[in-house]
């Protein structure tokens, strides 16, 4: 079950585009922050490299299996750590979601169902495997080209050049930026899980994420920034405002369409961090049901704490931080695989 | 098999959660106006509601009756005024069509008006929003019988002002955005309500006098205030230099005759000039000049010299009652500055008029035919 370089652009382009959406923060769309994200987008060029050359070496093989090739301990300990991670990011993804869904579309579903059947149409997406996330994502892919000409139709009119301004930077304010850059971008973390999926060169599908990701979001921003100027600092989702201003003979009001893409990118991108696991049993486990139980594993140590949260009407202020999540994905997404990389080389030199 | 019971049971269960059943008609009352008045005991809303007139039981809604009703309330907050309301009417009040708001010249607490709309899930961010130095209720209150419902052709009404030039742009989020970047200054157009002359036929069979709606100048807010209201010539020179005339008629006095000319914004560049202590912001404007009738080519160098004159007019006295009297920016004047002098505009972020002190204004008009 492999898929294309294309396929994995998509689902990794998807993911992102879901957490710029709903990742919320005053600061995450603003003049401040067109420098550091296109830096940082260099950075994460960078951050791919021990997936790649990991990818080249041993293509039928994920980080975690390396891992137990080099010795079982380490690989007990990476498939730990990196089970940990995924589940955590269960749990902030899926928090984020229904914080922004009870922010703006207020009490029409209790929010608890809400979660529930994104993480179920996840889970679900995940048993069927890599090609069906795939597949999906290419779906989705296509509404939101749709609704994003849509909008842009629409608003454009309304773009003032006025409101586009740049902010020269202090050291710590770029490091700042470039570290909130860096810490949405868990798909570094991701593609060194689910790369033995693929079945053409790597490069392109992460290159061409890269440039996607450059062009596309930076975009946007900078699309809010001339069409919403300063009301950006009154609402923490830009791009849904943005969306809502936008008016059509057709339709009136585009946000619930938006939302309906939205929830489809989020189950994708749910999806990936169970699917992102299973290279690791699914030749050893064969028993269907055995198999449904693993793919929901993630989502019930990260879904359940986070429904929690949100019946509760809590926000994680705590993981807000962003050098938690920065610092676990320069760890996970870089570093270890570069370990593993250099060990495996070295053991194979041995033998 | 399995597959498809799955299917179902999934179809099955998201057709149980339709976002409608909360916002069902008849839970629901449809707020296409509001308006904000000063009172005692903090703020009376009014609120136009939709209800359909019919004309007979094929036609459920009746395009030459208003379709609305008003109700207002009077409470410390808009919060507590909009929850008065839906207890009196029994239905929760939703936001999502609501085309107007008004608010009166009285009301000294902005921030609340626009946090209010702001915060509200449902609200549209494209709902024109005016002053009016009477009683926002009168307003809401318009007995205006053109179109399905009377908020609609209010809103019209603007739209059209907007595109002559006599009102400046005043959509919600475009007016929360410039109060934002502006230190709370911002221009509303101000609306009237006048009787609307009828015909000696209708005057006889005993019709009462229509609404009307006219826009009658522009509200100047500066530090979350009203102040001055600015003359429709002012207006016009704003949105001259703004570049944002769609078609203005004017009429140009040539040799003691009268030529009626209609003007589009057609290009404006900026240029700035910036040392220490002053910024100045130069504008070439230049605007289309299409005459009534066809004019030889003496008569439209002159008509084009009586438009540019008659604009930096227009533009002068705009600036002078804006920025050197009032301290505001109305102009963009300090987005204009942000955008091309960071350095500058970052020394008085903190102190806006003192950086409005420091800039200087000029433009420059070109018309061509």
């Amino acid at each position: 079950m492999k898929i294309s370089s294309w396929q994995l652009l998509l689902i990794l382009f998807l993911s992102r585009l879901f957490t710029t959406i709903t990742f919320f923060s005053l600061d995450s769309f603003s003049a401040a922050i067109l420098l550091p994200f296109c830096i940082s987008v260099f950075v994460e060029a960078v951050l791919f490299v021990p997936a790649i050359l990991l990818y080249n070496k041993y293509p039928n093989e994920s980080l975690l299996i390396s891992a137990f090739k080099i010795a079982k301990p380490f690989g007990v300990v990476l498939t730990i750590i990196y089970g940990v991670f995924l589940s955590f990011l269960v749990f902030k993804t899926l928090r984020f979601f229904l914080y922004f869904f009870s922010s703006t579309f207020g009490d029409l579903i209790p929010i608890v169902l809400v979660g529930v059947l994104l993480l179920i149409a996840a889970a679900f997406i995940s048993y069927l495997g890599i090609q069906a996330a795939a597949r999906s994502a290419s779906v989705v892919f296509a509404f939101f080209v749709a609704i994003l000409v849509i909008v842009l139709f629409a608003t454009a009119s309304d773009f003032e050049s006025v409101n586009y301004y740049t902010v020269p930077l202090s050291s710590g304010s770029l490091w700042q930026g470039i570290s909130d850059g860096v810490s949405r971008s868990d798909e570094v973390v991701i593609l060194v899980l689910i790369m033995p999926y693929l079945r053409e060169k790597i490069c392109k599908a992460v290159y061409g994420f890269l440039g996607a990701k450059l062009v596309i979001i930076e975009g946007i921003v900078i699309c809010c920034m001339l069409l919403l100027g300063g009301y950006m600092s009154a609402s923490p989702f830009s791009f849904f405002t943005m969306c809502k201003y936008a008016n059509t003979a057709f339709i009136e009001r585009l946000d619930a369409v938006y939302l309906f893409v939205w929830t489809c990118m989020g189950a994708i991108k749910l999806s990936l961090y169970s699917i992102a696991l299973k290279p690791l049993y699914e030749n050893a486990v064969t028993d269907k049901s055995r198999q449904l139980s693993l793919c929901c594993l993630p989502f019930i140590i990260g879904g359940i704490p986070a429904l929690i949260f949100a019946y509760k009407n809590q926000m994680i202020i705590p993981f807000l931080d962003i050098h938690i999540t920065f610092y676990a994905i320069l760890l996970l997404g870089f570093l270890l695989p570069l370990i593993v990389y250099l060990l495996r080389r070295c053991k194979r030199e041995k033998n | 098999m399995k597959r498809i019971s799955l299917f179902i049971c999934l179809l099955l269960i998201t057709s149980c959660l339709s976002g409608c059943a909360p916002k069902s008609p008849q839970k629901i009352a449809v707020v296409h106006a509001v308006g904000i008045d000063a009172s005692s005991d903090g703020f009376e809303v009014s609120f136009q509601i939709f209800r359909a007139s019919s004309s007979g039981s094929q036609t459920p809604i009746d395009p030459s009756q208003t379709n609305v009703e008003v109700i207002s309330s009077t409470a410390k907050t808009i919060e507590n005024a909009v929850q008065k309301c839906e207890t009196q009417i029994g239905k929760t009040l939703f936001f999502g069509h609501n085309q107007l708001l008004v608010i009166s010249e009285d009301i000294e607490d902005l921030n609340s008006c626009f946090s209010f709309f702001a915060t509200n899930n449902d609200s549209s961010i494209n709902m024109v929003v005016a002053a009016t130095d009477g009683k926002a209720s009168d307003i809401i209150n318009c007995d205006i019988s053109s179109g399905t419902v009377a908020a609609e052709t209010m809103k019209e009404i603007f739209e059209i002002s907007a595109d002559d030039g006599y009102a400046t742009p005043s959509e919600f989020m475009k007016v929360v955005s410039t109060y934002i970047d502006t230190d709370a200054t911002v221009l509303l157009p101000v609306v009237e309500k006048r009787a609307q002359a009828i015909s000696d036929k209708a005057k006889e069979s005993g019709e009462p006098a229509q609404d009307a709606l006219e826009i009658n100048g522009a509200a100047l807010i500066t530090g979350g205030s009203f102040g001055e209201t600015l003359e429709k010539e002012d207006v016009l020179g704003i949105n001259y230099f703004l570049g944002s005339i769609n078609g203005s008629d004017m009429v140009i006095d040539l040799n003691g005759m009268d030529i009626s000319v209609k003007v589009k914004s057609v290009n404006e560049v900026t240029s700035v000039k910036a040392d220490d202590n002053e910024i100045t912001i130069q504008k070439e404007i230049t605007v289309r000049v299409t005459p009534s009738n066809e004019v030889d080519n003496d008569t439209k160098a002159q008509i084009s010299a009586a438009v540019e004159k008659e604009i930096e007019s227009y533009i002068t006295s705009a600036t002078q009652k804006t920025l050197k009297q009032n301290r505001a920016d109305v102009m963009n004047l300090v987005r204009i500055v942000r955008q091309r002098d960071y350095s500058f505009y970052e020394k008085y972020s903190g102190d806006l008029p003192s950086l409005l002190e420091k800039i200087n204004v000029s433009a420059l008009v070109t018309a061509v035919f």
